[in-house]
């Protein structure tokens, strides 16, 4: 069996399709556990939806026909790992973290939390609890509270959504989790073809409603300003499939992230500011990513706006940008408020590169940019980069 | 079988070396890692200070990055570098991949080199914006009420954040020269990077910080049971061992994971946050919980929660968390435990064996302790 690992490890990962169309990507090693994730599109959905998926995804762990909310818990505990169901930006995730011989019956439960859940008052409740502990955690994070609700009005990300009632959220779901927008990474002790198998026999077989009905109408709620002076500028690009996008990221880097960064360099140096940076949404069309300064002191808006506006980076910046997001793109970080989105995660456990495998998968860039992707940015020359910069930022 | 043998390949080797200087550096090869981890412990912190130069050591932590030197080799190699001021250590630290190592032990050691202390009055008016943001946390709030409630009337009482409030603390250019000296610094790199020739690496770097008497840290009180509520969050401070005594203090992680449990925490309707900062002699766990519906009958809850004897499956499930927590091949996990170990008993403590020593009757204890 190790043997047999070992050499399939060295094959790298693969792409198997189950019967429906969902693409299962495998890298196997000779770890003790395999990992799990399950990620649903939805880059596409409107504010109030993408909040409604929030919600939705707080509560798709909770009661299901064939388990209650309790055997549910008892199973996740049994089961060892970490067991997460979220939003990650621009799609849901679902993480099961388990051994090999417990592979089967995980799976049974993934397909059962993604294609019966059923909204029961209690998983309901259980998921208001723990979408207002997750709002609480946005709101004692300041820019992030400013950030959401900006993007929700220029209709780029998530509005804020409390609660759900049964019809909602089963109208939501059956709009919303369907095979054609599912993509699964698994990183573990275990091969593509039994993958295949397992994951075959559980959700191969999965078909959507033809017509999904329609959504009641949910309600949504605005949060006040976070009392702070949060100063955002908002910036089009590429969408992750694009040949641009590796330049564009470089480009927010080189203005966004990090110490060498412009706006650093800008609001630290010259007014102690202490929180900035960059924050990316990813969406069906368009990537955006918002810039941010942040002062208890005064409002910095004009002074952000003419330094997105005019930055034209020098070689050294470009340079330092790509080394910093190859650096990132391996290791994660560098923030908290980066943590809904992709580029926050990291590959240092099988998780994050279990996510990565579906998440490039469902981006349209296939499975193997994840492999490439480092490459791509260490190959951008200075002026690909400036040009990026004059075709997206002006 | 396999968990077995994928445990054998990824044990780490661990060397410890001591300078003649004081310095103590630590050199961890993580077979596979894929990335790296320098950080480097200073013992500064707020428990080194007085009511006159409260802050000084997170101030000196900040100003150690004023000249961006350490920044700029850091990001060019694709690391993050940064730094973190507590009670009892200043912690230098940088993660980034695997192959930047070098830069990653020499970006760290770049920040202990004397920079001009000049700009204190800036920082100061930064760290005045850190804790500004930090006190819309109610967690962070509730903890920084339990240790100054539990502590009250000695050193350890004071805030690592210090004061900002207050004018600069003074003397700044005297804390650098006290704290930063070979006795009170204690180096660690982990990562894929050959032991021996990290060790050389480190040796060059740590060899010449001044010799002197390590900074002597005053006692810690006798800690006291503390609680308190801020913006409907409840807290809950216990004392409990320090790494001078790992299996209790492994006793207690695991007791705090095991009534935190989801199970015991959704069938009361809370949230909890647990503060388990490791310290040398003992140390002030905090539970912070809160309610989304509100805070109605919370003591009540609580103590629901956390009153419950601990099953033997909680136990188990537990202890299997903590243990993966210890196992992890994280360079930034194997660093950080490693690095304390030695700043704390002066040698590296071997926590998978410790894990496997505690007993359901030590969890019991602290739950116990806990639930009065």
């Amino acid at each position: 069996v190790i043997a047999t690992l070992f050499a399939l490890a060295a094959v790298g990962p693969q792409l198997t399709r189950l019967p429906n169309g969902i693409p299962v990507v495998v890298e196997t090693n000779a770890s003790a556990t395999v990992t799990v994730q399950v990620l649903v599109d939805i880059d596409d959905l409107t504010p109030t939806e993408a909040g409604a998926a929030e919600f939705m995804a707080a509560a798709l762990f909770g009661e299901t026909e064939n388990y209650s909310l309790r055997e549910l818990q008892r199973l996740a505990w049994s089961i060892g790992g970490s067991v997460a169901s979220e939003s990650a930006g621009d799609c849901l995730r679902l993480q099961v973290t388990t051994t090999r011989d417990r592979l089967r019956p995980t799976a049974a439960f993934i397909s059962d939390a993604l294609r019966r859940p059923s909204f029961s008052p209690e998983a309901l409740a259980d998921a208001r609890r723990s979408e207002s502990n997750r709002h609480n955690w946005i709101d004692r994070t300041p820019p992030l509270r400013d950030i959401r609700t900006q993007l929700a009005q220029q209709g780029h990300g998530p509005a804020n959504v409390f609660s759900l009632n049964q019809e909602q959220a089963k109208a939501l779901h059956a709009k919303v989790v369907r095979p054609e927008r599912v993509a699964i990474g698994v990183v573990g002790a275990v091969s593509a073809d039994d993958v295949a198998t397992i994951f075959g026999a559980s959700l191969g077989h999965w078909r959507a409603e033809e017509t999904p009905r329609s959504v009641p109408a949910i309600q949504t709620q605005a949060r006040g300003a976070s009392g702070i002076y949060t100063a955002l500028a908002t910036l089009v690009g590429p969408t992750p499939n694009s040949p641009y996008f590796a330049a564009w990221m470089t480009a927010c880097i080189a203005l966004g992230e990090g110490k060498l960064g412009r706006l650093h360099q800008t609001f630290r140096l010259s007014s102690s500011i202490y929180v900035l940076g960059s924050y990316f949404t990813f969406r069906e069309k368009r990537t955006y990513c918002t810039f941010y300064v942040a002062s208890t002191v005064d409002p910095r808006q004009d002074e952000l706006n003419k330094t997105v506006g005019r930055f034209e980076p020098t070689e050294a910046e470009t340079q330092r940008a790509k080394a910093y997001l190859a650096g990132r793109y391996q290791v994660g970080g560098p923030t908290e408020i980066g943590r809904f989105g992709a580029f926050s995660i990291g590959h240092e456990t099988e998780a994050a590169r279990a996510f990565w495998l579906a998440w490039w998968e469902l981006r349209g860039a296939g499975f193997n940019k994840d492999a490439s992707f480092l490459n791509e940015i260490q190959a951008l020359s200075h002026d690909s980069i400036a040009n990026v910069i004059r075709e997206w930022y002006r | 079988l396999i968990t077995l043998l994928a445990a054998v390949a990824i044990a780490p080797t661990v060397v410890v070396e001591k300078l003649a200087n004081g310095a103590t550096l630590v050199a961890i090869q993580i077979a596979d890692a894929t990335t790296v981890s320098a950080q480097t412990f200073v013992r500064a912190g707020s428990a080194y200070e007085n009511e006159a130069d409260s802050g000084v050591s997170h101030l000196l932590e900040h100003l150690l990055f004023a000249d961006g030197v350490a920044d700029q080799a850091a990001e060019n190699a694709g690391l993050l570098l940064n730094a973190t001021t507590y009670r009892e250590f200043i912690r230098l630290h940088t993660v980034g991949p695997a192959e930047a190592w070098k830069p990653a032990i020499q970006c760290v050691a770049q920040l202990l080199r004397k920079p001009a202390l000049t700009h204190a009055e800036k920082e100061w008016k930064v760290i005045a914006q850190e804790d500004a943001l930090a006190k819309l946390d109610p967690d962070e709030s509730v903890h920084r009420a339990l240790w100054v409630a539990g502590l009250k009337g000695s050193a350890w009482s004071n805030l690592p954040m210090g004061d900002p409030g207050k004018p600069v603390p003074k003397g700044i250019e005297a804390a650098y020269d006290r704290f930063i000296v070979g006795a009170n610094v204690v180096a660690v790199v982990a990562g894929a990077q050959p032991t021996q020739e990290s060790l050389a690496e480190l040796r060059v770097l740590y060899g010449n910080l001044p010799s002197a008497k390590a900074s002597a840290q005053p006692a810690l009180p006798s800690l006291g049971r503390v609680t308190e509520t801020h913006s409907a969050r409840y807290g809950i401070g216990v004392p409990v061992a320090g790494y001078n005594k790992p299996s209790d203090y492994l006793a207690a992680e695991i007791a705090f994971e095991a009534v935190t449990s989801p199970a015991r925490l959704f069938s009361q309707g809370l949230e909890a946050k647990s503060f388990l900062t490791p310290s040398s002699s003992g140390s002030l766990a905090v539970l912070s919980f809160a309610a989304a519906d509100g805070a109605p009958g919370m003591v009540t809850r609580i103590s629901q929660a956390i009153a419950a004897p601990i099953t033997d499956a909680e136990f188990a499930g537990s202890e299997a968390r903590v243990r993966q927590r210890y196992a992890s091949s994280q360079p930034v996990s194997r660093a950080l435990v490693a690095g304390l170990s030695v700043l704390f008993t002066g040698s590296n403590i071997d926590f998978d064996r410790e894990v496997e020593r505690v007993s359901k009757a030590q969890v019991s204890s602290v739950a116990e302790s806990l639930a009065k």
